[in-house]
């Protein structure tokens, strides 16, 4: 299986199969419009990514690399969050800061499922809290004025139970 | 020609950084420029990971060295700068536009940065022209992209300008396009050039303003922290916010300002039940919805939203032009005039649900019909208003029906259907349950039209007779769902003609189809192997034998999974025998089936151990058995 370099921030090398590296949509495209995909020592820098989290993307692609491409429909579905698989939940029992390079570093890889994955994961980390449990999370200051956050809270209160 | 072209790209890295060379007018700058990138990245590992990693060193280290890089030199721009050198040498074995996107990257980030350290420099002009030279596609849109993300970040994020280098790991184009979709995107284009302007201002007194950013970076580390999730890209945040539901998006509103315009753009609302706050609905949440919502809104249910009058869908349907499906069902207060402005306003609907709005009348499938072309199902069961005369406008207006329901529609008559079936070939789904003055003509109308008909219930419809199974089986050989409750006339002869054509059934309700016998069982046993669901309830000539053709049948073993026998007579424990052999078998209907024992039940049980057998023996006989001090019993009730 040929393999290509991936160069993180930290001007770490990592060697990597060139279909696990492919699941970056960027990285793919890269390869495809500079026609490198047949050039053993050509080392595509990701300057955007630090070792750290490079190696942990690697590792999540490497498991997923059989995963189905998503289809374009998926738009019109049904959103779940609670479908995240045993493996994926442990690979994100990180702490908050990599969860969000995770985060980035997917969003600027082009990579959908981490992408959706750790998307859901902070979803999941919102869901069924209240705003004071919701700011407390992500240590959120409120920048509401009392009379701002009355209304706010009269605006959405149609959504509680009472 | 690869050599030369990288050449060309070396050239370039060493000439944008020359730029900020010239400009900062010290050997920092080169820092400044090259190792811009790594400062990018770097500091927003300092940023991210507070706590520990030796990566995250050498990140703040440079980091360090980009805010202050026109101040003193330190320790640390030493190290930046062999990282540097290294860096351009790496960068000459690349292919040029692959290096581009370091290079970009270290472009803006020297933009950015020299837009708070040093006031000859801070116009954007050069760099972007040196951007161009790059003859990337793709740059000048990244690069703007990009600098708007920082700017935004900027702006969103604490009020002192500390420029954040963490949102440069933003640099895909296609997250701005997404984000240049959504509302309220536009309206952050003024604050980032009075930014802009800020830092040009505060630029002045460079030197103060570096002890202050550098004191930020510092001391203010936690300070950071505390926003970490205001480092996500607005289009980011926005993802995860579609994957809540509404309560959390009204509680996320709730939390800061900034989360509050994210929670409530209308690219998180585009498919909203309110269906579990029914009771609170009143009607100025919907028109705030509405407005939030606006063309975002695609799907909306207010089912059992009984506050919901006409002046609220009103104001729905003229906010929200790109509604297809709407929910009203149970919505009683509305009238014709609801129909009328989503008539007016919503040409892109593609369904509509308005089951027991009994207050609508024909007029509003004439509104329909004129302004909703689109229109796929609509539902106007219990409307019992409506009658042919709004059916034939509806036929004529919405050719691509393919979902009609009207349940309970007494005026709904023959001429109703025979114009459904005219107009609209496509029609899927027919639900006319107790449409009674229906008959055969109109249904074999439908049937010869109609030929992907999949559902079709006729329930209660009395007058119908083995003719209409006869034309749906010539006709409808797509047919899976068939209800035909209540229709006494039936007989083996019209589902033998089924069972023989249409292979595809899966569920059928032949209630009361009380002139059947185990004949037919046996054609749907053997034309019918789909067959899922099979209701038998009141059809009193079945028998033990007709259980057994059915067992015996190609859907038997794998397929069947619900069977309802209430009121069947004849049937006897053998029938509980028989069925051993459907092993998806999930649930069995019982109900005064007057021969089946208890013991037969246990036994099925213990064959089919997820079964769920629903019966009902009559009261007082637990304890009798239970205690033994009663040996006989009567073995069709129990009693004794």
């Amino acid at each position: 299986m040929p393999s290509i370099k991936l160069q993180s921030s930290d001007e770490e090398i990592f060697d990597t199969d060139i279909q696990i590296a492919k699941c970056s949509g960027t990285i793919k495209t890269m390869l495809e419009d500079c026609g490198m995909e047949d050039d053993e020592n050509a080392i595509v820098p990701l300057p955007n990514v630090n070792s750290t989290i490079l190696r942990k993307v690697l590792t999540w692609a490497h498991y997923h690399k059989d995963d189905p491409q998503p289809s374009e429909d998926d738009e019109s579905k049904e959103k779940r969050t609670d479908d995240i698989i045993s493996w994926d939940a442990d690979f994100l029992k990180v702490d908050q800061g990599t969860l969000f390079e995770l985060i980035l570093a997917a969003n600027y890889l082009d990579i959908k499922g981490l992408l959706e994955l750790t998307c859901k994961t902070v979803a999941n980390m919102i869901k069924g809290k209240t705003p004071e449990e919701i700011r407390k999370t992500f240590n959120i200051k409120k920048d509401f004025t009392p009379a701002e956050e009355e209304q706010v809270r009269k605006e959405n209160e149609w959504c509680e139970e009472k | 020609m690869f050599a030369s072209t990288a050449e060309t790209g070396v050239m370039e890295v060493g000439g944008t950084s020359g730029t900020s060379n010239s400009s900062s007018g010290s050997n920092n700058s080169n820092n400044g420029g090259t190792g811009s990138n790594s400062g990018g990245a770097g500091g927003s590992i300092e940023l991210l990971c507070p706590p520990s990693g030796s990566s995250s060193i050498s990140g703040s280290a440079s980091f360090s060295s980009n805010s202050g890089a026109s101040g003193s030199s330190s320790q640390t721009h030493s190290t930046a700068v062999s990282s540097a050198t290294d860096r351009s040498n790496n960068n000459g074995n690349h292919n040029p536009s692959l290096q581009l996107n370091g290079n970009g990257g270290s472009n803006t980030r020297q933009h950015s940065s020299s837009g708070s350290n040093s006031s000859s420099n801070i116009s954007p002009p050069p760099s972007s022209s040196s951007i161009s030279s790059n003859n990337n596609n793709h740059s000048s849109n990244i690069i703007s992209g990009f600098c708007s993300t920082i700017w935004r970040s900027a702006t969103f994020g604490s009020a002192t300008p500390v420029i954040n280098p963490l949102p440069a790991v933003l640099i895909n184009p296609k997250s701005m396009e997404s984000s240049s979709d959504s509302c309220s995107l536009s309206s952050s284009t003024t604050p980032e050039l009075c930014l802009a302007d800020q830092q040009r201002n505060m630029a002045g007194s460079a030197q103060e303003d570096q002890t202050e950013d550098q004191s930020q970076t510092f001391l203010g580390a936690t300070e950071l922290d505390d926003e970490l999730i205001k480092q996500l890209p607005k289009e980011v945040l926005l993802r995860v916010f579609s994957y809540l539901d509404v309560v959390s998006l009204c509680r996320c509103a709730q939390v800061c300002k900034y989360w509050n315009v994210l929670a409530l753009d209308g690219s998180s609302w585009q498919k909203i039940n309110l269906f579990d706050f029914q009771r609170d609905i009143e009607g100025p949440v919907i028109e705030n919805i509405s407005q939030r919502c606006r063309g975002f809104l695609k799907s909306l249910s207010l089912r059992g939203c009984q506050s919901v009058g006409d002046q609220s869908v009103r104001t729905l349907a003229n906010h929200c032009h790109n509604i297809e499906h709407l929910d009203l069902s149970d919505c009683k207060k509305i009238t014709d005039i609801s129909t009328q402005s989503i008539s007016r306003y919503c040409s892109k609907l593609t369904a509509i649900n308005l089951h027991s709005c009994s207050n609508i009348t024909d007029n509003s499938l004439k509104y329909l019909s004129d302004g909703c072309p689109n229109l796929m199902e609509i539902n106007v069961s219990w409307c019992h208003l409506i009658s042919e005369n709004g059916v034939e406008a509806l036929a004529r207006g919405c050719v691509k029906l393919r979902k009609f329901s009207s349940k309970g529609c007494k005026q709904i008559n023959d001429n109703a259907i025979m114009c459904l079936a005219k107009y609209c070939p496509d029609l899927m789904v027919l639900n006319l349950h107790s449409c009674e003055t229906i008959t055969d003509s109109s249904i074999r109308q439908l049937a010869a039209n109609c030929h992907k008909l999949q559902k079709l219930c006729v329930s209660k419809c009395a007058d119908l007779t083995d003719l209409t199974l006869l034309s749906l089986s010539q006709h409808n050989q797509l047919l899976n769902t068939l209800e035909v409750s209540g229709c006494r006339n039936f007989t083996d002869i019209g589902f033998q003609a089924l069972g023989r054509n249409c292979k595809y059934l899966e569920r059928m309700d032949l209630e009361e189809c009380s002139q059947i016998t185990d004949l037919t069982l046996a054609h749907l046993a053997t034309g019918c192997p789909s067959l899922e669901k099979l209701t038998l309830s009141h059809c009193e000539l079945i028998t033990d034998d007709g259980i057994r053709h059915l067992t015996t049948g190609s859907c038997a073993a794998e397929i069947l999974s619900v069977l309802e026998l209430d009121n069947c007579p004849l049937i006897t424990d053998r029938t509980l025998e028989h069925l051993v052999s459907c092993h998806n078998l999930q649930r069995i209907e019982l109900f005064d089936c007057q021969l089946i024992t208890r013991t037969a039940i246990r036994k099925l049980k213990n064959h089919l151990p997820n079964i769920k057998v629903h019966a009902y023996f009559a009261p007082g006989t637990p304890p009798a058995v239970t205690s033994g001090h009663r040996p006989r019993y009567c073995r069709c009730c129990e009693i004794l």
